[in-house]
């Protein structure tokens, strides 16, 4: 087997600290997650209900012949819901092994979270949705909170649903 | 490099397999050359595959092998029972070996030494007896009337292929050559065609060898297959006119297999030794291709299949007539398609059922019984999943056979039965489900003590008298071993409660049968494929659920059925004459009570019976099995999700869930009654 030497890359830019963020408001506040455990946003298509799931479970949708889990972030998190729009979305994201989507108002955009500046959560919110959140950080004007997508999914309490 | 060590575990555990069989098969059959030959065939290329992974201890090991081999070849001797219970152990030492080096790397043992001295013993000790079975195949006669100073000579043409790779290389050609015989000659030959069709990667020169030796063609040739896979290679004795005795030897070729396979009778009589066929390395023309990759195909192909359904249920009365030859044409397309990939999926069931005469020697062997398996049905095709996932099961019912089913030779003897007991494993496929059947002519189930067993353990009292099938059921309740001691083969903790558990939830049933003295008879039923299945649309309020059409037997009006309630609670209704529990799918799944009057789908599973009652059918359609688990959790009373042709997704129904629903109003009525 003939080795192929590839070209070094020389990396021009100054090796920062950072972590690419998708960055999303719920209300009034701005939340993101890691662009890392993205894999796709999606329009948002009616989920099919199952039977006996908590209520931030919408149902399961179809993603290319697979079956996800839809979780509607609002209820998650105890807000009131929001009738669907042309800007509701599903973030289709991995976490574990596991592939599920999170429903969103909408989606702003892509920011770059410096991830030294990223400070503990501030018991601002009460103590069942304290465990969403991975942290706080302020980028200019704009305050970010890091949600836990793994938490959110939290696949262990749901394990298996008892009809 | 991964893949190169997976392409040879998966050759190394395909090797050791098929040494496996051709040792028991050397074992129950008449001895054949040809199965001598695959022998050392297999350790041959053990020994190169495994010093080119650079295991050095197996590759020691396998050559020592081979060289056994060879000497048991050339004195044309036939293999005896010792030296086939010491060869099994080799092949144990290697499978042991082979994963060590997954975790060790080369790894060696001392056992792989005192094996070989042990089995050279064995060879050089015993008599040679020649082997009275069929003489060698027609096509290894001319070795006999070698070259005139008794050496055979022949000259062997070789090209490689006309692209060259890694695989082949003329050099190790010659070099094995070299160690079975003699290359008196090594003349090569060149046809270099003109500069501009010359091509960088191609070989344009051919060997012309000749070589003495005294081993028979069949082996020659077995040499050149192995060196030379995909060159052309050709084998002449020298003695012969070569017009004559010029033997065309493509590299793949089934001719090496047929001597052995003509031991598979046809009648359903099938001896042990007809799951083996020994084939030579290239006998099937196939290449491996991980599951992954199919199943990534089949993801794809019902993906096609959803678009396509959508496409067709696109068309309205204003689609001109090109389009809608256009899609009827890919719908027949799509359904080729989708049944073609599903068929890759598919394989025969002597994949498992060739685990098993190995398993059944040894297991009789130490229970010091006597046991003979008869294997039917064994080109039965079955998806590999459920194939993979049957393998504990059958096991575990087959130990049971082997150590509770069939008496100690001399217990049979008194009672009249042959010494050698028979276990009966057959597959077959009947109504869309495929059927796979444990009978054993052993001592059959002691009802009485089942019964005893179960007041024992309180399931029912002394004045409790169970019809037959009831005390069977009690064979597959958790806890329940009616094993005067605990074997440390069948005992192990695992009982027949796990054996039906897997069972079911592959979607199949198991059900059993027994004659006290006669024998014991288990039957396995599961789908044909985890796959696929076809579906019937269940509609309450705006949402659709599918359940499997097998297990639907009539729908009715409810207004047409008698219906009482027991407490206002435990519903049934009564189909001719027949009550059976009534379940509403609506409260099923969590909706609220519809304000009029649904149908009601009777459905079955396993001979129990249970009305669903439902708002509307929305019809039959094939449905494509999703795993609800796989990106969510198991969801209880489900079996899966499938997609329907508008993309939305629908949950099919677990029929053995709902039926136990309904045993409870079957069972409070019952208390009533």
């Amino acid at each position: 087997m003939a080795t192929i030497t590839q070209p070094t890359e020389t990396k021009t830019t100054a090796e920062m600290n950072t972590d690419k963020y998708l960055v999303f408001q719920i209300g009034n506040e701005t939340y993101g997650v890691p662009l890392l455990q993205v894999q796709e946003i999606r329009t948002y298509t009616p989920a099919t209900r199952v039977p006996n799931a908590p209520d931030y479970v919408l149902g399961v949708i179809n993603l290319r012949g697979n079956i996800i889990a839809v979780i509607d972030a609002r209820t998650r998190f105890g807000l009131p819901p929001m009738p669907d729009d042309e800007s509701t979305v599903v973030v289709v994201a991995q976490v574990s092994d596991k592939i599920f989507g999170l429903r969103l108002d909408s989606v702003s955009d892509v920011m770059d979270i410096p991830l030294d500046q990223v400070q503990p959560t501030p018991p601002i919110a009460s103590e069942a949705t304290q465990r969403f959140l991975s942290g706080v950080v302020q980028v200019g004007e704009r305050v970010v909170i890091l949600l836990n997508l793994h938490e959110i999914f939290d696949i262990d309490a749901l394990s298996s649903i008892a009809a | 490099m991964d893949s190169l060590m997976q392409l040879f575990y998966d050759e190394a555990n395909e090797m050791v397999e098929g040494m496996e069989q051709v040792l028991l098969a050397l074992e129950s059959s008449e001895p054949d050359p040809e199965t001598v030959n695959a022998l050392f065939r297999y350790a041959h290329s053990f020994k190169g595959n495994s010093a080119a992974m650079g295991f050095t201890h197996l590759s020691k090991f396998t050559h020592g092998l081979e060289s056994a081999m060879e000497t048991l070849r050339k004195e044309q001797r036939t293999l005896t029972p010792a030296l086939a219970t010491l060869l099994l152990q080799a092949v144990d030492v290697i499978r042991t070996l082979l994963e060590r080096t997954r975790t060790e790397g080369d790894v060696g043992d001392p056992a792989c030494e005192t094996l070989l001295q042990q089995i050279n013993a064995v060879i050089n000790g015993e008599t040679p007896q020649p082997i009275d079975a069929p003489s060698a195949p027609a096509s290894a006669k001319p070795a006999e009337c070698a070259a005139a100073h008794g050496t055979p000579q022949y000259r062997i043409f070789y090209q490689p292929a006309p692209t060259l790779s890694a695989e082949h290389n003329p050099l190790q050609l010659l070099s094995e050559l070299q160690e079975y015989g003699q290359v008196l000659q090594c003349r090569f030959r060149e046809q270099i065609p003109p500069l501009e069709q010359l091509k960088i990667d191609a070989c344009y020169g051919t060997w012309e060898i000749l070589y003495e030796t005294a081993f028979e063609p069949a082996i020659v040739r077995a040499l050149l297959e192995l060196a030379a896979e995909g060159a052309e290679t050709r084998i002449e004795p020298v003695s012969a006119p070569s017009a004559e005795a010029t033997q065309q030897t493509p590299t793949r070729t089934a001719e090496e297999a047929t001597p052995l396979s003509s031991t598979v009778s046809a009648s359903g009589e099938t001896p042990v030794t007809a799951t083996v066929s020994v084939a030579s390395r290239g006998e099937a023309q196939s290449i491996r291709v991980s599951t992954e990759k199919i199943d990534a195909l089949m993801n794809l192909v019902s993906e096609i299949v959803i678009a396509q359904s959508m496409l067709s249920s696109a068309q309205n009365a204003n689609t001109d007539e090109r389009t809608r030859a256009a899609i009827t044409q890919m719908e027949r397309h799509v359904r080729d398609l989708h049944e073609r990939v599903m068929a890759i999926r598919l394989l025969p069931v002597s994949y498992l059922f060739n685990r098993f005469p190995r398993m059944v020697r040894d297991t009789a062997a130490k229970l010091g019984k006597k046991v003979n398996l008869e294997v039917e049905g064994e080109e039965t095709e079955l998806d590999r999943t459920l194939l993979e996932a049957l393998s504990d099961p059958l096991t575990h019912l087959i130990r049971n056979a082997i150590d509770h089913g069939i008496e100690p030779p001399d217990e049979r003897r008194q009672n009249g039965k042959p010494e050698t007991g028979t276990i009966k494993l057959s597959a077959y496929q009947s109504e869309g489900r495929i059927y796979i059947e444990v009978r054993d002519d052993g001592r059959g189930i002691d009802t009485k003590r089942v019964r005893e067993k179960a007041i024992q353990l309180g399931w029912i009292t002394e004045h409790d008298h169970p019809s037959e099938e009831a005390l069977y059921d009690f064979l597959f309740q958790p806890g329940f071993s009616t094993a005067q001691q605990v074997s440390d083969l069948s005992g192990r903790g695992v009982g027949m409660d796990v054996v039906k558990r897997n069972v079911e939830s592959l979607g199949g049933s198991i059900s059993v049968q027994s004659k006290r003295g006669e024998g014991t008879r288990f039957l396995l039923r599961v789908p044909l494929t985890l796959a696929i299945m076809d579906g019937l649309g269940l509609t309450v309020a705006d949402e659709h659920y599918i359940v499997p059409l097998t297990a639907v037997v009539e729908a009715f009006q409810h207004e047409s059925l008698q219906h009482t309630a027991l407490f206002d609670q435990y519903e049934m209704v009564n189909v001719r004459g027949e009550f059976i529990p009534l379940v509403r799918l609506r409260q099923f799944v969590g909706l609220p009570e519809a304000d009029q009057e649904g149908l009601i789908v009777v459905l079955e599973q396993e001979g129990e019976q249970i009305a669903l009652m439902v708002d509307g059918i929305a019809g039959q359609q094939q449905v494509v099995l999703k795993s609800l688990e796989e990106n969510f959790v198991r969801v209880l009373g489900f079996a899966g999700a499938t997609i329907l042709g508008d993309g939305r997704v629908a949950l099919i129904l677990d029929v053995s869930d709902l039926i136990r629903r309904g045993r409870q109003s079957a069972e409070r009525y019952a208390a009533v009654a």
